[in-house]
């Protein structure tokens, strides 16, 4: 119930990127894909082109990986939300 | 993505499939070995504060820089010890069948006592002894080569010596994998220990906090003053727990892991209805708000959607309570 509401929370704050934009612009330059799983996940598989950012390593991985802050970014993690 | 929106990222969309929705809508799947390639479009971007500073990537795979000698001791070192036990009786005994048959095509390149061998099948057993000799470096010297022979028996005392090596240091390693793995596995488990006593006393400190204040009505600077060590020893412990789920360097026993996930819970239960008992008026100092928000950070992260390896459903939904509790600990 609590993470129900937690989750409704997140929705509408984070906006979403379908499933067909993003795999009509999996390959553009401009949309950077980004992996928060952790490096053994991010090994065995990933989207084409994802980088990884793992959740606990972001605040110090992100600045250094993409600097540009205006960078379109699309996130994903493991199973669907 | 909210960590990333924290980071000043303001172009974020989050795709809701995840990993698994995209493979079941039938997108393809990269998997390791390409990453090096794929930053470089990254750091095209202006720089704006950080210097960017290059990650270096640790790859599994041997690149071209490895020599080749070490390579192939490498290719050595990747097989099982039965595989390098059955390449080195292979090797010596395809070449015990070559001297041999050197010896039926009237080379008569082995000699024993200065007269040639033979080509019947006692002689094919001379071959593949002389052959043993020879890979095992002992050269007893009562069989021995000649003409194209030798560059044969060059050829297998070199490939046996290498390949019985790494069969001993496969041996030995062995041994040394399985100290450190018991070593490992004693520090993990005391580590969870302390991280269960820990969250318990947290929560007990948390209870006493709660008693005193209602029968002995302390005033909210004292409580405050207290929940604030308690509540530091608790982001403490929150952060070993996210270690856990997201960088495993072992899995933890699911029932190890559900007894943690209780305490946090309880934990953070207790010390939201703390602080909902604190006068309005009461000032926080400003350490515990900080504290405050990096734990619900902390515990937004524990969340079922989120954690690389799938749990038991039971063990999602305590994550998903601790997530929610995240969100009210902000809120209180």
């Amino acid at each position: 119930m609590m993470g129900f509401m937690a989750t409704a929370e997140v929705e509408a704050e984070i906006p979403q990127i379908s499933h067909e934009e993003l795999a009509r612009r999996i390959a553009d330059p401009s949309l950077l894909v980004v992996d928060v799983l952790a490096p053994e996940s991010f090994q065995n598989g990933h989207l084409p082109g994802a980088i990884n950012l793992p959740l606990a390593d972001l605040p110090q991985l992100a600045p250094q990986l993409v600097p540009n802050r205006s960078q379109e970014i699309a996130v994903y993690c493991g199973s669907p939300t | 993505m909210r960590l990333l929106n924290g980071l000043g990222y303001a172009n974020v969309r989050h795709y809701r499939g995840g990993l698994a929705g995209w493979q079941e809508a039938g997108g393809a799947i990269e998997a390791e070995g390409v990453e090096e390639t794929e930053i470089v479009p990254l750091l095209s971007g202006p720089p704006e504060s950080e210097p960017v500073v290059p990650v270096v990537r640790t790859s599994h795979r041997a690149t071209a820089r490895t020599p080749w000698a070490v390579r192939a001791l490498d290719a050595f070192g990747d097989r099982s010890v039965g595989q390098l036990l059955s390449l080195w009786l292979g090797v010596v005994l395809t070449c015990g069948l070559l001297y041999w048959l050197a010896d039926v095509s009237l080379l008569n390149d082995l000699r024993q006592g200065g007269a040639p061998v033979g080509h019947g099948w006692r002689d094919f057993l001379t071959a593949e002894y002389f052959s043993f000799v020879t890979a095992t470096s002992v050269g007893f010297g009562d069989v021995v080569p000649t003409g194209l022979s030798r560059v044969l028996a060059v050829v297998e005392a070199m490939a046996g010596l290498v390949i019985f090596g790494s069969l001993i240091s496969k041996f030995v390693s062995r041994r040394q994998d399985r100290i450190i793995a018991e070593i490992h596995q004693t520090t993990v488990e005391e580590g969870l220990a302390r991280v269960r006593t820990n969250l318990h006393l947290v929560f007990t400190e948390l209870q006493n906090i709660e008693t005193s204040c209602e029968q002995r009505g302390w005033p909210a600077e004292r409580m405050l003053i207290r929940v604030e060590s308690a509540a530091l020893v608790l982001v403490g412990e929150l952060r070993i727990v996210r270690g856990l789920l997201y960088r495993p360097r072992q899995l933890p026993q699911e029932t190890d892991l559900e007894g943690i996930l209780v305490g946090v819970t309880l934990a953070l239960q207790q010390l939201i209805d703390l602080l909902g008992n604190v006068p309005a008026g009461a000032a926080r100092p400003q350490r515990l708000e900080v504290n405050l928000t990096t734990m619900a950070a902390l515990a937004r992260d524990i969340c079922g959607e989120c954690v690389p390896r799938a749990y038991e459903p039971h063990m999602v939904e305590w994550m998903d309570r601790i997530q929610g509790l995240a969100g009210r600990l902000t809120a209180a």
